[in-house]
């Protein structure tokens, strides 16, 4: 048995990543091509559209009492069994066959290229698999969207929370400005409004300037980071803390009782926006732009933390008082943290809002503060991989749970609960996952040359 | 003009007078020691010197130029570097990070450089990268740069603090009780390094230190305080003899 798993463990690690992904995106080929038909046969009633998961647990009768729970669950069962054999044809042997079978091709291709590009590449092709496999059902789009939303929101508030070691949470706030701020320019520029009136720009200035509203947004949210920025030079911890919740309900009541902008009822207008800027051309804008945003924001956190400037904010977690004295401007270094966080958690409410076509300010609660706050812990604080694949994972799950009713609170909660007993350092305990798997062995790095007494080819 | 100029330094917390009248001209190039009982207020004066509090009274000058009101990160810019009584390392980072924060001083280029990896940013990394590792060379530390602090042993942690205090760049080193918790071998080397690293770095040193076979050792002069004043000052045999340290380390005779 042992053998065995250390055999498949054996051929899983001979793929590289992109192997993968290719892989991935011939089994959404499959699924267009077979995927409707192949349902309908094995008695599916077509494509399912989150791996069958929401559908099986849609089987559960909720509202019959415990009985009625219990005598649910063979129908369940029953269509759990398909299910797995769609997933295991549709998804899991196309992807392996087709990786496989691409293996030694990718190593070789991404050996020709810089690696740099090698990365690109990597991205494009996560990026169409989504597109693709998203396109077959509207509503997987948009939890692939909610996906790169969380993620944005997590890592952000991981450079506080992880890295820093403060304890913030009212990240939702900030998100409420820049949600605001950016679909209040959107509509206002490219849309027919009741309250802004006609569009103030042509259709054609959407495309260009909607990333720069987006940043707009993300900037109006991190000057709002001042807002604790400020007390954080005096107070720390449990206060700090207090402080944050605070600057959340400041927000969201100012927010509130802004009339012009809808107060309590919230904001719509942002889908006209959208249709705005597939009229001009014809793509799936915000699932590139959400794409594109979490791709800097991954990027531009990693490389903050690692320059020794960022590394501030680590010692500032470590040790205040010596970071201080060992010559580290704190001051500055807090600045500088809390106005990157809460800038890219207003770039995510951007996105957010846009993707949503709709915000109110009761959207922005402490909540959903709360959510960004379960995301870092349950990756694991200071890792930025963890973030992201804690916010895959919570993203899919509250999804995936919505059969099971108020059931799914508690549900999550509950695992919470367990991982802060069992595991309190998180999915990936303060490492990042490149710790584990090298980017070597991922095909994301070339391996190391090999010395042989000869130069390798002249660059 | 001294490196180092303490004019009537005085500090309360709250009604507690913690240092009183406190004066001292530092030479460059002296290596002197601070001693007194516990409570004596010698922290509470590195402390005040490297900015952690702000004096209540009194001014103190590096060549001439006032600390006072200066921000800590700004006194160690200047030139004051420091270790603790208890060893404040950042535990859970690396001894090479540990080095290479504390030159966060040095450090020119800005957030936007660090986020594109700008040549700027790429030459200052790399010079800081190697200086690091040439400190952690001279202290044959170097293996253990990518060592998690809190993994070394109790003397090698005291070591790696010297080393992050040299890394800040200073000209005046400021040693808070270096050998506690140390046994009398491990105390012999230590007198050996600090003197080593004096020539070597071409430093000021002010010690602080407890025990007194410490600062009989290697200190030129001495300063004794006791409940915040000074009660003594001059060389190591001179404070022996000194009536007021002893009746202040040893209590009043006849008891």
């Amino acid at each position: 048995m042992a053998q065995l798993l250390g055999r498949i463990k054996e051929f899983l690690g001979r793929i590289p990543l992109l192997a993968y992904l290719l892989g991935f995106l011939a089994a959404t080929g499959v699924e267009i091509v077979a995927g409707q038909a192949f349902g309908l046969l094995i008695g599916l009633g077509g494509v399912p559209a989150f791996f069958g998961v929401t559908a099986a647990l849609s089987r559960l009768n909720m509202d019959g009492g415990l009985g009625g729970l219990l005598l649910s669950i063979p129908s369940m069962l029953l269509y759990i069994v398909p299910a797995l054999v769609y997933d295991v044809v549709i998804y899991g042997l196309p992807t392996l066959l087709v990786g496989r079978v691409l293996a030694k091709p990718v190593r070789w291709f991404t050996s020709t290229l810089p690696e740099w590009l090698t990365g690109l590449v990597h991205m494009v092709t996560l990026f169409l698999s989504m597109w693709v496999w998203g396109g077959l059902v509207g509503y997987r789009l948009l939890v692939v969207m909610y996906i790169g939303v969380n993620i944005i929101m997590a890592s952000s508030l991981n450079l506080i929370n992880g890295y820093m070691g403060e304890f913030s949470c009212g990240h939702a706030g900030f998100m409420a400005v820049g949600a605001y701020v950016s679909s209040l320019l959107t509509v206002w520029l490219f849309t027919q409004d009741d309250v802004f009136g006609a569009p103030v720009l042509g259709a054609g200035w959407s495309i260009i300037l909607f990333p720069l509203i987006l940043i707009v947004g993300g900037i109006a949210a991190g000057i709002a980071g001042l807002l604790v920025a400020f007390p954080s030079f005096k107070t720390r911890g449990d206060y700090l803390a207090i402080v944050t919740i605070s600057v959340n309900f400041i927000i969201k009541s100012a927010i509130e009782n802004i009339e012009k902008i809808g107060g309590p009822r919230g904001f719509m207008g942002m889908k006209g926006v959208l249709r705005t800027m597939t009229s001009v051309i014809n793509v799936p804008w915000l699932l590139i732009w959400t794409f594109i945003g979490v791709l800097i924001t991954l990027v531009v956190i990693h490389n903050f933390v690692s320059s020794t400037k960022g590394k501030g904010v680590v010692a500032i977690r470590e040790d205040e008082i010596a970071a201080e004295l060992m010559s580290v401007n704190t001051r500055h270094t807090k600045v500088l943290a809390f106005t990157i966080s809460s800038f890219f958690a207003g770039v995510a409410g951007g996105l957010f809002a846009h993707v949503l076509g709709y915000i109110n300010p009761s959207t922005f609660t402490i909540f959903k503060s709360t959510e960004a706050l379960v995301m870092v812990y349950l990756g694991g604080m200071g890792s930025l991989t963890g973030s992201v694949l804690s916010a895959g994972i919570f993203t899919v799950a509250m999804e995936a749970l919505r059969p099971l009713e108020v059931w799914k609170k508690v549900l999550v909660w509950l695992m919470l609960i367990l991982l802060m007993m069992y595991r309190r350092e998180g999915i990936m305990g303060g490492k990042e996952l490149t710790d584990f798997i090298s980017l070597e062995r991922l095909g994301l790095r070339r391996p190391a040359k090999e010395v042989k007494g000869y130069a390798p080819a002249a660059d | 003009m001294p490196l180092l100029q303490i004019n009537h330094l005085t500090h309360f917390f709250g009604g507690l007078r913690a240092v009183y009248d406190f004066n001292l001209n530092l030479e460059k190039g002296e290596l002197i020691g601070l001693i007194g009982p516990n409570g004596a207020g010698k922290t509470t004066i590195f402390n005040l010197v490297t900015g952690a509090y702000r004096p209540s009274q009194g001014d103190i000058r590096l060549n001439g130029d006032s600390l006072v009101g200066l921000r800590p990160h700004q006194i160690t810019a200047k030139g004051i570097g420091r270790t603790f009584q208890t060893i404040r390392l950042w535990n859970n980072l690396s001894v090479l990070d540990n080095i290479r924060i504390a030159q966060f001083a040095q450090i020119r280029y800005g957030v936007v450089d660090s986020i594109l990896h700008t040549r700027r940013y790429r030459d200052e990394e790399k010079e800081i990268k190697k200086r690091s590792l040439e400190l952690l060379e001279v202290f044959e530390l170097r293996h253990l740069a990518d060592e998690i602090v809190a993994n070394l042993p109790y003397g090698q942690q005291r070591e790696v603090e010297i080393v992050r205090a040299l890394a800040t760049k200073p000209r005046l080193l400021l040693l808070d009780e270096p050998a506690a918790g140390m046994n009398p071998g491990e105390i012999d080397t230590l007198l050996k390094l600090i003197q080593w690293i004096r020539e070597e770095f071409d430093l000021t040193i002010w010690i602080i230190e407890h025990q007194m076979r410490v600062i009989m050792g290697i200190c030129e002069r001495i300063k004794v305080i006791d409940f915040g004043e000074t009660i003594a000052e001059g060389t190591p045999a001179e404070i022996q003899s000194n009536p007021r340290v002893l009746k202040a380390y040893l209590g009043e005779e006849g008891i």
